[in-house]
């Protein structure tokens, strides 16, 4: 951690700890490093405050009953405030940016079920009341076939709950626990699933891209070994979270061959873990990378991935031509509006419009595995924010053209009077 | 003649062990006479009488599966000589496995 571009005292740190080994050992030594001491000349610690947040993950997973407890006394034996989420709070409005954003975002696939390309409609709907969010979270999940695509939901509803809590508790840093051995499986895993565009960001050991909220992952340059060793020495009793994952075979999804494949590889050639770690953590963020978030995993999208793929990828033609104007609303330069804007106005159906264009890659790769599914308000919110902004781009055009016509009909009607 | 060795089981591991954390067990001084219990031979043994579920979570290529840390009395085995390692009575022996999920 470079203690150089902190400022003593003065930010509040969010903590990650899902009792598992590698974030005992980060609350651990987060715990040594901030203590006062009393031998040191200036008293002042390092963080003005500690926040611990555990995402509670036992009603999708299961695990043993005392699991809660024992992650809450982990923290509270070190005087740290800590919050348990359950998991399916994502669903409630209370994790979102406005924080009362209660609507959630049915998607639907255009019937071609598990094409490469394929434009996904969506709708915004009051979430119902009748359905409980742990039901709604399972449903969520169980839309998904693969693995691979559970998991990935798996790690973008965490993230998002982490991003809102820690906003909401004004913490300007949030401390993930990914060790040196995560981030090298981490930086193949992603790499095969196509998010190699947002890569840099995920195993940065700091980055600023989630605005006010720094991410930053101080064990980054510790191997699980070490880690484990650490967490036995000190007698650091870590509880076992288990995952989607837990007793199947390693083919069972992306990220489990990945870590089998580097595990295995560090048995018999002991530097690959830190090999590709640290020619990952080479990486920059690229210069393409704008504001702009995918819907559902907050990471960076290129613009047009959806040409990009359509172009590569074997498809049905007829969904192929017309995907590159979904709608009217998309873009003003693909001729639709040209046409009269009463017109132009039917064929938008704003209920019911595709979003592929707002999501990264990855995740569209991944919404091909998915049939209907129904995301967190989080994404219903993110949509509705970039169809605002999309739609405030339009309307500016429009009154630029509004105002030259009025003055163009001042200057008739003034030429009119004057005759 | 048998040897008494403890042995521990955490982060996942205890799965594959119907949930036991630890256990005091009797092995034998010599499972391939004539030579002494080695860690290869009591990797064996537990597969053998201890494992409950999936052997292939916890063996791979006739050892321990990668990911999964093995201490001898508080020493990376790995300083000991691995499955060389002759046990001795009243060692103490913890896997703890390091791998996502257990």
């Amino acid at each position: 951690m470079e203690k150089a571009s902190l400022k003593p005292g003065a930010e509040k740190v969010l903590v990650a700890l899902s009792g598992g080994s590698s974030s005992r050992a980060m609350l651990q030594l987060l715990y040594e490093y901030n203590r006062e001491e009393p031998h040191k000349k200036s008293k002042k610690q390092v963080f003005k405050s500690v926040e611990v947040c555990f995402i509670d993950e036992s009603t999708i997973v299961g695990g043993e009953k005392d699991t809660v407890e024992n992650v809450l006394q982990m923290a509270q034996k070190l005087n740290y405030n800590i919050m348990r989420i359950p998991l399916e709070d994502i669903f409630s409005p209370d994790y979102t940016t406005s924080g009362i954003y209660d609507n959630v975002i049915k998607i639907s696939t255009d019937g071609v079920h598990r094409k490469p390309s394929q434009e996904l409609f969506h709708s915004i709907q009051q979430q119902s009341e009748n359905t409980s969010n742990r039901d709604k979270l399972k449903a969520l999940l169980d839309g998904a076939s693969k693995t691979t695509v559970k998991e990935d939901f798996y790690c973008f509803l965490k993230l998002s709950l982490l991003l809102q809590y820690a906003q909401r508790k004004d913490c300007t840093r949030l401390f993930l626990g990914d060790s040196s051995t995560r981030l090298a499986i981490k930086t193949i895993s992603l790499t095969s699933k196509g998010r190699g565009f947002s890569l840099p960001l995920e195993i940065a050991g700091e980055t600023q891209w989630f605005g006010d909220t720094k991410i930053m992952r101080p064990m980054k340059d510790m191997l699980s070994k070490e880690i484990g060793l650490y967490n036995q020495f000190l007698h650091l009793d870590s509880v076992f979270i288990p995952s989607l994952t837990t007793m199947l075979p390693p083919k069972a999804s992306i990220e489990r061959l990945t870590e089998d494949f580097i595990v295995g590889l560090e048995r018999d050639y002991p530097s690959t873990v830190s090999t590709v770690a640290r020619t990952a953590a080479k990486l920059k963020p690229s210069e393409l990378m704008q504001d702009e978030k995918c819907i559902i995993c907050l990471m960076p999208r290129q613009p047009n991935t959806k040409s990009w793929q359509d172009r590569f990828t074997v498809a049905n033609t007829n969904s192929a031509a017309y995907t590159s104007m979904p709608t009217c609303s998309s873009s003003f330069s693909d001729g639709c509006c040209n046409v009269t804007s009463s017109e132009c106005s039917k064929p938008v159906k704003r209920a019911n419009t595709d979003i592929s264009d707002l999501l990264c890659y990855g995740c569209r790769v991944n919404m091909r595995d998915v049939g209907d599914v129904t995301f967190p308000p989080y994404v219903a919110e993110k949509v509705n924010e970039q169809r605002q902004e999309e739609l405030r781009r339009q309307i500016e055009v429009f009154l630029l053209s509004d105002d030259e016509e009025e003055q163009g009909e001042i200057g008739k009607e003034v030429h009119i009077q004057k005759r | 003649m048998s040897l008494k060795v403890k042995l521990s089981f955490s982060g996942g591991m205890e799965l594959l062990f119907n949930n036991n954390k630890s256990a005091e067990v009797k092995i034998p001084a010599s499972i391939n006479p004539p030579n002494p219990t080695n860690m290869q031979d009591l990797i064996f043994w537990i597969r053998d009488n201890l494992l409950k579920e999936r052997p292939g979570l916890f063996i791979s290529e006739n050892t321990v599966r990668p990911g999964i840390l093995v201490l001898i009395n508080e020493t990376d085995w790995e300083l000991e000589g691995e499955l060389d390692y002759e046990i001795k009575d009243g060692d103490d022996i913890v896997f703890i496995s390091t791998l996502h999920g257990g």
